[in-house]
């Protein structure tokens, strides 16, 4: 079984080194380089499972992408994945339904195990 | 209790143990929530409600019984209940209560000073320890995205070849008027350093080495920015860019990360200017600018908090919520 993860940074390394953590395990990868690329691309892709989300970007941050997402009432899990580390934020974040915040540098192992808890591969 | 609410006011939803709380403070993410204290095990309880999903912004009320000895109020209260009351009480008690969060907030509102207008009580970011220490905090955190340690060498380093490409990442305080930039200047056996590591091809194309040193910025940026929290100082952060040669007319401080063997070597440059904020119109509004101030609803509601960094989504979007005549001071975009 597989699962498909959207990755959502301006940042190609980022989108590169996150994508390939994921590949590893079996996940699918769907990138997007903002939130306004992500929305297009969303619409178009019903069976997604978990969003890995930068929080600035140019055009639409992570934040903003929240808010849409929240709006549409989407189910699918975000986190997010980013250098930021204040606090007011992060309660944003979570007020908006994101149910994770990793900060950048990133472990591998760290992103792949909150993947698998909110996005099991065998599910 | 239910009644002593009105539901024209309050969507109120009552449950009888702590299993269905839970479940109803995960759905519903309420803005208060009201609990009885059992005899035993009321601090448990009260640091479960709090940190159980989605309660982080809940005000909690305890009930607790007539005759509780005050170590019981302080455990609550340690365990982040914020007020309780005793029983017996009366309905229009609880309704009072429960009132309290939105007074506080105006209280907290009245007393608080728009901090973008009170120049006396201006950062001194160049005191601070993380700009002081910049160079070896964003080695650290080089090293520990690619793997590999740097030797971190004060001022201009001797070691660096010819600057082959660079890239910065714009920050500032809004309020304050300060705009800071921190930069990475690579040489060749740098940027030969980037594309066997962290982009695992020797031969990668010179947009995805920038891509990485703009990235390797964010990075710099981030971490100055978490050291700064932690001295209580909160800094904006733009998007990285491909730098220029130009140089801020402000103060600068720069060090050297040289990689192992003589490799290659990367400066770190921090840089630090004053510069004036604009009052412009809403319709005026573009990507990249940093609010000033916080722009609050009539009622007092915040909207959008001061040292905000527009988007293009929010730029627009605040341009059509205010209207041109609504005008606003705001930190040029970087």
């Amino acid at each position: 079984m597989t699962a498909r993860v959207m990755v959502i940074d301006d940042s190609m390394l980022v989108r590169r080194q996150v994508s390939a953590a994921l590949k590893a395990p079996g996940y699918l990868v769907t990138e997007a380089i903002d939130g306004v690329d992500a929305l297009e691309k969303l619409a178009g892709l019903s069976d997604m499972k978990l969003i890995v989300c930068d929080v600035n970007m140019p055009r639409m941050n992570g934040i903003e992408l929240l808010e849409r997402l929240s709006a549409q009432g989407s189910l699918v899990p975000v986190v997010m994945l980013t250098t930021e580390g204040q606090p007011e934020l992060i309660q944003r974040a979570r007020a908006l339904g994101a149910k994770g915040w990793i900060v950048k540098p990133f472990k591998p192992e760290f992103l792949v195990a909150t993947a698998a808890k909110l996005a099991p591969l065998g599910a | 209790m239910v009644r002593a609410l009105p539901q024209a006011t309050y969507g109120v939803e009552a449950v009888a143990d702590e299993t269905a709380a839970l479940a109803a403070i995960a759905r519903e993410a309420p803005q208060v929530v009201v609990f009885s204290v059992p005899p035993k095990g009321g601090q448990d309880l009260a640091r479960r409600l709090r940190g159980s999903e989605n309660a982080a912004e809940a005000y909690l009320l305890a009930v607790v019984e007539a005759t509780p000895v005050g170590k019981d109020i302080s455990g609550l209260i340690s365990a982040g209940v914020h007020d309780f009351m005793r029983r017996p009480f009366v309905d229009v008690e609880l309704l009072e209560r429960v009132k309290a969060p939105e007074r506080l907030l105006r209280w907290s509102r009245s007393v608080s000073k728009p901090r973008a207008f009170d120049f006396s009580a201006a950062p001194d970011v160049a005191s601070l320890t993380a700009w002081r220490n910049l160079g070896p905090l964003v080695a650290e955190n080089l090293g520990w995205m690619s793997g590999h340690l740097f030797a971190v060498v004060a001022g201009w380093p001797a070691h660096l070849g010819p600057a082959a490409a660079s890239a910065s990442i714009p920050m500032s305080l809004a309020g304050d008027q300060l705009e800071l930039r921190v930069s990475l200047v690579a040489d060749a056996g740098a940027l030969s350093f980037i594309r066997a590591t962290l982009l695992g091809d020797p031969a990668a194309p010179d947009d995805a080495m920038r891509d990485a040193l703009r990235e390797l910025a964010n990075t710099a940026g981030g971490a100055l920015k978490r050291a700064a929290l932690m001295e209580g100082i909160t800094l904006t952060t733009g998007i990285p860019r491909d730098d220029s040669a130009n140089r801020f007319p402000g103060s600068h401080l720069c060090w050297g990360l040289e990689l192992e063997g003589g490799a290659g070597c990367l400066a770190v440059v921090g840089e630090i200017r004053s510069r004036g904020n604009e009052r412009i119109s809403a319709a005026e509004l573009t990507e990249g600018m940093v609010l000033a101030h916080d722009i609050r609803s009539e009622g007092g509601v915040l909207i959008v908090p001061a040292g905000m960094r527009l988007t293009a989504t929010s730029a627009l979007r605040l341009a059509a919520m205010l209207g041109p005549r609504y005008f606003l001071e705001v930190a040029p975009a970087a």
